[in-house]
């Protein structure tokens, strides 16, 4: 018994001299990561101007001042919640949420033929990383609206009530030129909203009425891109 | 479950979220266009006929914009007579306006003249005189539309 002793001694000896090595021989390399990520953020800048027009003339028709057209940057809404749903992937991640000012265009006492131009207004990168613009228009209830023909791939004629008859006439080119438009932190890109109440279209313009729409602005990480 | 798969499967589930955030920003530009109206409101008519006797009878209805005046005259005894009357409209829309009369009717003579040919400013009025001749009862119909003067 004093013999069998003995061995359990010398075998217990033996592991803890075997992990006693190990444990000196052992040793641990810490790698430490620390990853900080960018920002998307645009902002509007400018001083928005409105410019009515008659046909190519500055102006309302004869000089006449009947309507009214403003242009300004206001709070208007959560714009983050107006553009989610189906304009944004649902991986969409608002970095800087409702903190952006709208540029809140009003006109009143339009008629057929009225048409507005608002100039001096930019899309600028206030954000750390790069971004890619996407331009999209949306009706009052916040419906991706698509233009009904275009002229030369420019003018074109919206919906905004949704009554089958499109009363404005939105020039897209002023502000589609921002679509793909790439924006290093810093820079910025000018557009122009150029909206007319046609007049070929007055039977779709209804008097003592109100047309509301939308025109969202995305700016995307440029390498995600849509 | 044991404090540190509680802790794993969290960060699991945070680097996987944030793998999957793309970044975005929007802006919003409202446009708001608010029509105004054309409207006319017609405010007196008035005639000046040949005869004392003779009776003249002035039916107006409007239909959005547009008013449908007929007016019979019956001279005394199915003589003959010639009426003026005399249509002053009022500019109650919020726009300048023109007015665009016709007149027509199924016997004698009937013409619709407007003294005011340019435009008519809110609130402001217009007037349109109608020479009607006839012999015996006739009814003239006369139509008035008001237009944005920029038409």
């Amino acid at each position: 018994m004093k013999k069998y002793q003995m061995y359990v001694f010398a075998v217990a000896t033996l592991l803890v001299a075997v992990a006693t090595a190990f444990a000196l021989w052992a040793d641990a390399l810490k790698i430490h990561l620390e990853v900080n990520t960018g920002n998307v953020d645009i902002e509007f800048t400018g001083v928005p101007r409105a410019i009515e027009m008659h046909d190519t003339d500055p102006g309302e028709h004869e000089g006449k001042d009947v309507a009214s057209c403003t242009a300004e940057f206001t709070e208007v809404q959560d714009e983050e919640a107006a553009a989610a749903g189906l304009l944004l992937p649902p991986s969409w991640n608002p970095s800087s949420a409702n903190a952006d000012v709208e540029l809140r265009i009003v006109i009143t006492n339009a008629y057929p033929g009225y048409q507005c131009i608002i100039q001096d207004v930019n899309v600028k990168n206030v954000g750390t990383i790069p971004v890619k613009l996407l331009v999209k228009i949306l009706d009052q209830n916040h419906n991706v609206i698509r233009p009904e023909q275009y002229f030369g791939g420019f003018l074109s004629y919206i919906d905004t009530d949704g009554d089958g008859c499109t009363e404005l006439d939105v020039d897209y080119s002023g502000f589609f030129t921002l679509n793909g438009t790439q924006l290093h932190p810093g820079e910025s890109q000018s557009f122009t909203v150029n909206l007319r109440l046609p007049k070929e279209r007055q039977q779709c313009i209804a008097e003592q009425t109100t047309y509301t729409f939308y025109v969202v602005i995305i700016g995307y990480q440029w390498n995600e891109f849509p | 479950m044991k404090p540190l798969t509680t802790i794993a499967i969290a960060m699991l589930i945070t680097a996987i979220a944030t793998t999957a955030a793309l970044m975005a920003d929007t802006l919003t530009t409202k446009i708001t266009a608010k029509t105004g109206t054309i409207d006319l409101d017609l405010q007196t008519a008035t005639r000046t006929c040949g005869k004392v006797a003779t009776t003249v009878t002035i039916t107006p209805t409007k239909t959005d914009n547009t008013y449908t005046i007929q007016i019979n005259v019956n001279p005394p005894g199915a003589s003959s007579d010639s009426c003026t009357v005399y249509l002053t409209y009022e500019n109650t829309g919020a726009i300048p306006i023109k007015i665009y009369t016709t007149s027509s009717t199924s016997s004698g003579t009937c013409t619709a003249t407007p003294t005011t040919t340019g435009q008519i400013h809110p609130g402001d009025t217009g007037t349109v005189n109608v020479y009607i001749s006839c012999t015996g009862s006739c009814t003239c119909t006369v139509t008035s539309t008001a237009k944005s003067w920029n038409q």
